[in-house]
């Protein structure tokens, strides 16, 4: 999966390019009408978390100096962008980036998308915290593939 | 296997045992810090991750999990109309062993020695701690002739989800389908009603069975989430929605259950397939430690660290905050608590206004999903966490195909963060 086609989408909000991307998924994601159990043990999900190593993310020497509180903020957004925003499947990467946060987290916060669960997650966080992630996801490096 | 253990082992070994406490402290002082993480969900893996994802060298975690493969309850649902297997959502602790450097144990807490900080495991190994952290989920509270052999909860999912669908599939047409919700607090909100829904639609549309009934017995007053989006689901298939319900008894040999209905008499109602998911209570391992305050683990939301003992820690389901009870939210907490006892290791104080998430989507057939999140924050004031205001939260979506695709791309992560 390339990070880039990844920002990408959630900058355009939802491209058609996205559906491009499900489909070359489906091949080992979609055991749909399967019920066979054990020839599918590396299918759907669990194949997914192989797809990344977070042995190869290296976090900057000096995100140490940044405000308390930085890392574990950051950390909340792992939970749907994977650990150290290095993610599975489409959903963005959030690894490498600041001033973009910034432009998507206030584009989910003041556009009223429909049916969006980005949007009304938003909601959630002040400019200080959007701040925050800013200063955090610019000193994370990820060398793997995904 | 660690140092450390080593140590406890060769004490254990030379007839010391469990005295690796009464060593000098100078000998200890030597030693890494030791934080024994228990129990392996989402919580608890979550939390030995992040320990040594954060504390790397300066600290040694270990992992206390039965089984040496964990099967995910989130989507174990869409098992039961064959859009998943349980192999599909199993996971095991390669990447804590291999990637992280966490000691994995195979076994279960005989016992918690507070005073000493000393677990003793079943096999007799005994562990000190400088910090605990219980991640022990929920624990089931009984009900007269309950056995969950033949009338399956399968609220913990693997063999238990299996059970359910063989018996879903060895359905007739003009079956009955009989399903209880718990009382809130209960782990998974949406779950039950996502349950309802999903068998509904398997037996109507997959399996074309036009006289199977699908009875729903809850035992909250009203469906207590997403009510708009499975209420129309619940009309949409005929699903028999039934609140105010309180279970006396189950019969498991003939699959019957005995109740009340809005604190009548009591009745009875037969079924072919009988899934009650029975009312919830913290882990055992919290109240054989004295850790709990009715039916739940009173903690400080800053750290998780208990308000009834020192240096334990209590996250995920067991723990009493007012945060849902799931998988993503034990995730979110196991962060926070991380990160409280590295701090508290380095003599740090602990942040002080952390804030936690959850999401989760909800297959509602085998082609739409709905969703459901919301934030929350500590309010210094009330010392507890609340939803972040003016926000809407907790906030729902509308069951739709682009949900049910996106319900995989929140799965996987949810399943990365806390296994890979």
């Amino acid at each position: 999966m390339n990070s880039n086609l990844k920002k990408r989408n959630m900058k355009l909000g939802r491209p058609a390019v996205l559906a491009v991307i499900g489909l070359s998924l489906s091949g080992c994601l979609d055991s749909s009408g399967s019920s066979n159990g054990d020839d599918e043990i590396n299918s759907g999900i669990y194949f997914d978390i192989s797809s990344v190593d977070y042995s190869a993310v290296s976090v900057d020497a000096s995100a140490a100096d940044l405000a308390s509180g930085a890392r574990l903020l950051a950390a909340q957004c792992a939970q749907c962008h994977g650990t150290y925003g290095v993610a599975v499947r489409e959903w963005p990467d959030l690894w490498g980036s600041g001033r973009q946060i910034g432009n998507w987290m206030s584009q989910y916060q003041d556009v009223n998308y429909a049916d969006n669960m980005m949007h009304v997650h938003a909601l959630g966080y002040t400019d200080d915290e959007v701040n925050l992630l800013k200063t955090y996801y610019p000193k994370i490096a990820y060398s793997g593939g995904q | 296997m660690t140092t450390n253990l080593s140590r406890r082992t060769l004490l254990k070994a030379l007839g010391l045992g469990a005295a690796a406490t009464l060593i000098p402290a100078l000998t200890r002082a030597e030693a890494l810090p030791h934080v024994v993480v228990v129990g392996g969900g989402f919580a608890g893996a979550t939390a030995a991750k992040y320990l040594k994802m954060w504390g790397g060298t300066s600290v040694e975690v270990t992992l206390v999990e039965p089984n040496t493969t964990y099967v995910s309850p989130i989507l174990s649902n869409l098992v039961l109309n064959h859009q998943r297997t349980t192999s599909d959502l199993s996971f095991d602790y390669t990447h804590h062993s291999t990637v992280y450097g966490i000691n994995m144990i195979h076994d279960s807490v005989n016992a918690i020695d507070k005073t000493n900080q000393v677990l003793t495991l079943h096999d007799g190994v005994t562990l000190s701690y400088d910090r605990l952290i219980l991640a022990g989920g929920m624990d089931f509270v009984d009900i007269p002739g309950l056995d969950f052999d033949k009338v399956p909860h399968a609220w913990k999912a693997g063999l238990q989800t299996n059970l359910l669908k063989d018996q879903i599939d060895a359905m007739q047409d003009g079956d009955h389908f009989v399903m209880t919700v718990p009382a809130s607090p209960y782990r998974c909100p949406p779950g039950p009603y996502e349950r309802a829904c999903v068998v509904a639609d398997y037996l109507k549309n997959t399996k074309g069975f036009a006289n199977c009934e699908v009875t729903v017995l809850d035992a909250n007053s009203a469906i207590t989430v997403e009510a708009e989006t499975f209420g129309a689901k619940f009309t949409e298939y005929g699903v028999n929605y039934r609140p105010n319900i309180v279970i006396s008894s189950v019969d498991s040999d003939t699959r019957s259950i005995t109740f009340s209905e809005n604190g009548g008499a009591a009745q009875t109602l037969d079924a072919e397939v009988l899934n009650v998911i029975p009312n919830q209570k913290a882990a055992k391992i919290v109240f054989d430690a004295g850790l709990n305050s009715g039916n739940w683990a009173p903690v400080n939301p800053l750290s998780y660290e208990s308000t009834l003992a020192t240096n334990i820690h209590i996250i995920g389901d067991s723990q009493a905050t007012p945060q849902p009870k799931s998988g993503h939210m034990g995730n979110s907490q196991a962060k926070i608590c991380a990160d409280a006892v590295l701090r508290s290791l380095n003599g740090m104080d602990l942040n002080a206004a952390p804030k936690t998430n959850t999401a989760c989507y909800s297959p509602v057939s085998a082609t739409h999903a709905s969703w459901l999140t919301a934030v929350y924050e500590y309010n210094a004031s009330t010392q507890a966490m609340q939803l972040v205001p003016g926000a809407g939260y907790p906030a729902a979506g509308a069951p739709s195909t682009e949900n049910y695709t996106q319900m995989f791309n929140w799965s996987g992560n949810l399943f990365a963060d806390t296994f890979a």
